[in-house]
């Protein structure tokens, strides 16, 4: 059996609200890492963060940085560290309330 | 309760207009991340794994009905409707956008909070006593003492750039519930001989990654000297204070460094230098806060308890929950946030709301928080307790479990934090499941368990009676187990137990620590006193079973 083929992603939080984002394909930051630009070996990773010191310049993101992950199933991503994987698909622990995007509630009177 | 004056919510307002304008640079392009790092810090925003985190002050753990209220919208408006109260009596929005921060923090400015002094490395929210001003074991309510010195620090110009955050905590009772000597400084009212109120202070402590425990500086400190006394302490540690390296720059440090003695010198020579604050000015503050944190009504000495109820359950809910008041007809009610579904500290804003109806209804519209991460209803009537305690029943914060097992301490752990290095949250839950199943709380007795998930401690692990610490190791969650650590005046430092265990084995290894003490305890003898008197070995025994199996 071969061994899962490690890939690098670019991530970073996004500047106006903090969410964990992902450079994709097209050039632009997703929240989905299903839609991350996967690259492999020195040169393709160091054009990556290229592109992150751009988001960085652009006022799109904050602390752009590679992680590694897996290509799992139908290539989908699976960072290999825990802590990524948090970022990538939320808390372990327990559902937040209500899967909610603060956005939605902007009715609720203050 | 205290109330804002005008010149509180001056300055409240100043900030937050300050902060929006620095929110527009930085969104604008005029300030870039490294020159808005510290300026939001100031402002409590943190950048955690998820989105900002907004850290928003409630100074000495004082909150009021109408305030929860506005946390429970702003957490439904903002935030994922969910919010987490820390060790350090705060609250803290994990989902919070960075353009939102200055709307969030007008609405708070609205009912007098903020985020002040909840970052940076400036002197932080004072914490005290839940009980305080209510507590039958008290010399005084340090509430007075710890408003007096959020009002000295609050943005004094002198201390704004410490070497390192500053955090001090105030008690007025004989039982430690504010922990003073895990903090930079812990002061305690006390009596000297002739039955004047003072303070003894208490200096060196935190925890961290070089956990020490406070020393006393000065056994007796008059009231008058307080300030200034505070003031010769500040510049020592401004001025001496290492600014190399950030790990090194707490004000422990410094005295290890100098030694608690030279360091009680160098402040007795300082002290008498520093500007005396007008005498008048602050004895008529003194009075006003007297005056503000009075008792709503007039303290009774009979005690007219209704022991007509009869259910079983409402009695271990009082045995547990429920401490004695300086008003014979009232009790101090402990309100778990412990539900096995969230994780310690954790509320929605459904129940936020809730709970500040029975505030309302049962508490002179006032909670506390506690740095056991549970809330506090200060006032409330013995006669009202069975009506009361079945809404909380309903409810689900009726466990009848303060400074029990399942009343588990927590920081957010990797779930939220990015300094994490360890999950916390799901470790307490595993915990709270595998004691349940053990015994009764109360059969097992007071039993404190900290959980940090870094070796910042937040979760405060080293003063646990059981402190788990979680460690990364080539990537996978370890949990280093400490046994023996107390906040109270007899503060204890835990000792390791053994080798770090797999997050999987760390339920097992607890219930093996409380088995042992089960097996070994002596009459109502509890874990820290079964631990004092037999010493680490019985417990490690215990351990290496679990962790050889």
């Amino acid at each position: 059996m071969s061994s899962p083929m490690l890939s690098q992603i670019l991530t970073a939080s996004r500047l106006t609200d903090g969410r964990v984002v992902y450079f994709t394909e097209t050039g632009q930051w997703s929240e989905q890492i299903l839609e991350a630009l996967f690259v492999a070996g020195p040169e393709a990773e160091t054009t990556l963060l290229a592109q992150g010191r751009q988001g960085v310049a652009f006022r799109q993101v904050v602390d752009p940085y590679l992680i590694e992950v897996v290509r799992a199933g139908k290539d989908d991503p699976l960072p290999v560290r825990l802590r990524e994987r948090i970022r990538a698909f939320g808390p372990t622990v327990y559902p937040p309330p209500r899967a909610l995007i603060a956005k939605d509630a902007r009715h609720v009177p203050v | 309760m205290y109330r804002y004056d005008v010149h509180d919510r001056a300055l409240v307002a100043g900030r937050v207009d300050e902060f929006r304008g620095q929110v527009r640079r930085r969104l604008q392009g005029e300030l870039n991340e490294d020159q808005f790092r510290p300026l939001r810090l100031m402002n409590g925003v943190y950048l955690q794994l998820h989105s900002y985190m907004l850290r928003v002050a409630i100074p000495y753990g004082v909150l009021a009905s109408h305030q929860l209220r506005l946390l429970a919208t702003i957490a439904h408006r903002y935030d994922r409707g969910l919010g987490h109260f820390t060790t350090r009596q705060n609250l803290q929005f994990n989902w919070i956008g960075l353009e939102d921060v200055p709307d969030v923090l007008g609405h708070l400015a609205r009912v007098d909070m903020h985020a002040i002094q909840t970052s940076g490395n400036c002197i932080r929210n004072i914490t005290t006593d839940p009980f305080a001003g209510v507590a039958k074991d008290e010399v005084e309510d340090p509430r007075i003492t710890a408003e007096l010195l959020r009002q000295w620090s609050t943005f004094h110009p002198e201390f704004l750039y410490l070497p390192r955050k500053f955090k001090v905590a105030v008690t007025g009772a004989r039982e430690d519930r504010a922990a003073v000597r895990w903090h930079d400084i812990g002061l305690r009212l006390v009596r000297d001989a002739a039955g004047t109120i003072g303070y003894e202070v208490i200096a060196g402590g935190g925890q961290g990654r070089t956990p020490v425990i406070g020393a006393t500086l000065r056994s007796f400190l008059p009231k008058a000297d307080l300030l200034p006394y505070i003031e010769a302490i500040m510049r020592l540690y401004n001025r001496f204070g290492r600014r190399d390296n950030k790990y090194k720059a707490r004000i422990k440090i410094l005295l290890q460094d100098v030694g608690i003695e030279a360091f009680a010198r160098m402040v007795e020579e300082e002290w008498p230098r520093v500007r005396r604050p007008d005498p008048h000015l602050i004895a008529a503050e003194t009075a006003r806060l007297v005056e503000d944190f009075a008792l709503p009504y007039r303290p009774r000495k009979d005690s007219p308890v209704d022991t007509t109820e009869r259910d079983l359950a409402f009695w271990r809910w009082v045995a547990a929950n429920v401490a004695p008041h300086q008003s014979a007809d009232r009790a101090i009610v402990t309100l778990p946030l412990k539900s096995i579904d969230q994780g310690p500290g954790d509320i929605t804003a459904e129940k936020m709301e809730t709970v500040a109806d029975l505030a309302d209804r049962y508490s002179h519209a006032e909670m506390r928080i506690s740095h056991h991460q549970n809330i506090v209803l200060p006032h409330v009537r013995w006669t009202e307790l069975p009506r009361l305690w079945e809404t909380l029943e309903r409810l689900g914060l009726a466990e009848p479990i303060a400074g029990l097992a399942p009343d588990i301490v927590a920081c957010p752990g990797m779930d939220y934090c990015a300094l994490a290095t360890a999950r916390s949250i799901g470790i307490a839950q595993d915990i709270s499941k595998r004691l349940a199943a053990l015994a009764p709380p109360e059969h097992i007795g007071a039993l404190r368990l900290n959980i940090s998930g870094c070796i910042n401690a937040c979760g405060h692990h080293h003063a646990g009676h059981i402190g788990i610490l979680g460690v990364d190791k080539r990537g996978e969650e370890f949990y280093q187990i400490t046994i023996g650590g107390s906040d109270d005046y007899d503060a204890t430092l835990g000792t390791l137990i053994g080798p770090a265990v797999p997050a999987a084995r760390v339920a097992d290894a607890i219930e093996s620590l409380v088995l042992a003490y089960l097996a070994h305890r002596q009459g109502t003898e509890r874990f820290l006193e079964t631990y004092r008197r037999l010493g680490i070995t019985p417990f490690k025994e215990a351990f290496h079973a679990v962790d050889q199996e």
